[in-house]
């Protein structure tokens, strides 16, 4: 934000406020000031309001240090002085508002939009905390990951009201292969739910009938 | 189904994320198949908050201190009386989703979100109670199934038909169209090897059908798409 005469910043200043506005140059201040609160209004119910209010906020942010940077400048003849504080004033009280409302929305100002990639990044990272198990983005193991010493949780998930050891499974148990010749199904046992055993027994099922990738998926080493 | 009976239908994202059923989910893998882990360490991948994301289990299972018997999910060929455990990668899987969502105590889900998790395949779910177009949802359906492009759950409500479970899931795994009749055949996770035996038979009997190849002496359940259950 650079200007070298008042004539410039003002301009620069004026024009990050009829930004705000949204109207054109010939409608005086009042006006715009009005046309601006109603096309909020305006919207669709349908339609957040929160995506206008924050590039409004901004903007009123932007005229205000274009406004506070004139002042400063010097360049601000003296009878003109209090005629730009005022118009300082006014869209730093209009921000204000416009923050309020974002707030009251729900919203944050300051902050960078829904969508943005930063956004979306902390949405996931945040994501991936699960009742306590903070579960990492999907990386390929290496098969390292899988060697040395005994790997044993700190704690098993949580059971039923059912009295249970936990074993281990048998290195020979891996040699179960489910071959196409017969119709597989999957139980839920006394601690699991039907639902997930009812998606994957389909899913056993439709990779025996589909001879695709998805048929490895049933085979087990 | 019940009055409040519900389709659960993952339709095909893509061929690639097909394959993460098979191929992706439970590490390690050699090469392309789960495999016993050296060090007890398996990791399950699973689509979850909107990511894939790596959750980690050891090779512990649960069983029942009394009897020994499973406690959690146990695959056998579907004629099979025997309480074994099957392949090891479904109990596994199944552990990794349960310690993501709180635990084996979990109170029932649904079967779309739950496939949708282990292979990212889009869920749908259809009332059956209201705006149920028969004849619409089952070509849409049928043509799906028989190009390999859906799985099917259902899911019953409060109020069901005779011997069906209320609030619980079942699989669908079979989709025929015999003289007119729409048959689906269903599978109870729920069920035992024991109870599964011999269904099959009294339903086809009472159906006037032949059973499917390597379908016979099983724990399948075959309902009429008019309503009409041929249960035990």
């Amino acid at each position: 934000m650079s200007f070298r005469t008042f004539q410039e910043g003002l301009r620069l200043a004026t024009v990050s406020y009829w930004i705000i506005k949204g109207q054109s140059d010939d409608q005086d201040t009042a006006s715009k000031a009005i046309a601006a609160e109603s096309s909020l209004s305006s919207l669709s119910p349908l339609v957040s309001p929160l995506p206008t209010l924050q590039r409004t906020f901004t903007l009123y942010i932007s005229s205000a240090e274009s406004y506070s940077h004139l002042l400063s400048s010097g360049l601000v003849p003296v009878h003109e002085k209090e005629a730009i504080r005022k118009r300082w004033r006014l869209v730093l009280e209009r921000a204000e508002k416009v923050k309020r409302r974002i707030e009251g929305l729900g919203g944050h100002v300051a902050k960078i939009d829904p969508g943005d990639e930063g956004t979306e990044n902390a949405v996931v990272r945040r994501g991936g905390l699960m009742n306590g198990n903070q579960l990492d983005l999907w990386r390929e193991p290496s098969p390292r990951e899988f060697e040395g010493a005994e790997y044993r949780e700190i704690k098993e998930p949580d059971m039923p009201d059912v009295d249970a050891v936990w074993k281990d499974i048998g290195e020979e148990e891996w040699e179960y292969d489910v071959g196409k010749g017969e119709v597989w199904t999957v139980r839920q046992g006394t601690g699991a739910d039907c639902s997930v055993a009812a998606g994957l027994g389909v899913s056993l099922e439709h990779n025996r009938l589909w001879d695709s990738k998805v048929r490895y998926h049933s085979r087990v080493y | 189904m019940g009055q409040q009976g519900t389709l659960s239908l993952p339709s095909i994202l893509s061929i690639l994320l097909t394959r993460q059923l098979g191929a992706s989910s439970l590490y390690p893998q050699s090469p392309l198949q789960p495999r016993h882990s050296e060090n007890g360490k398996h990791i399950v991948k699973l689509l979850l908050n909107g990511a894939w994301r790596g959750v980690i289990i050891d090779a512990l299972l649960p069983h029942s201190a009394t009897t020994s018997k499973p406690l959690h999910a146990t695959t056998q060929p579907i004629s099979s009386r025997s309480y074994s455990i099957g392949p090891p990668w479904i109990p596994l899987a199944t552990k990794a989703y349960y310690k993501a969502l709180g635990g084996y105590t979990i109170r029932g889900s649904d079967p779309g979100p739950d496939i949708y998790a282990f292979t990212g395949w889009i869920p749908e779910r259809l009332s059956l109670k209201e705006g149920f177009q028969r004849e619409k949802e089952w070509r849409r359906i049928y043509k799906a199934w028989s190009e390999g492009k859906l799985l099917v759950t259902l899911g019953t409500g409060k109020v069901v038909q005779r011997d069906l479970v209320p609030f619980h899931a079942y699989g669908v795994i079979g989709l025929r169209e015999v003289k007119g009749e729409r048959i689906l055949e269903i599978v109870d996770p729920g069920s035992t090897p024991r109870q599964s035996s011999g269904v099959l038979e009294e339903s086809m009997d009472q159906l006037n059908l032949k059973p499917k190849d390597g379908t016979s002496n099983c724990g399948l359940l075959l309902v009429e798409t008019d309503g009409q259950a041929h249960l035990p």
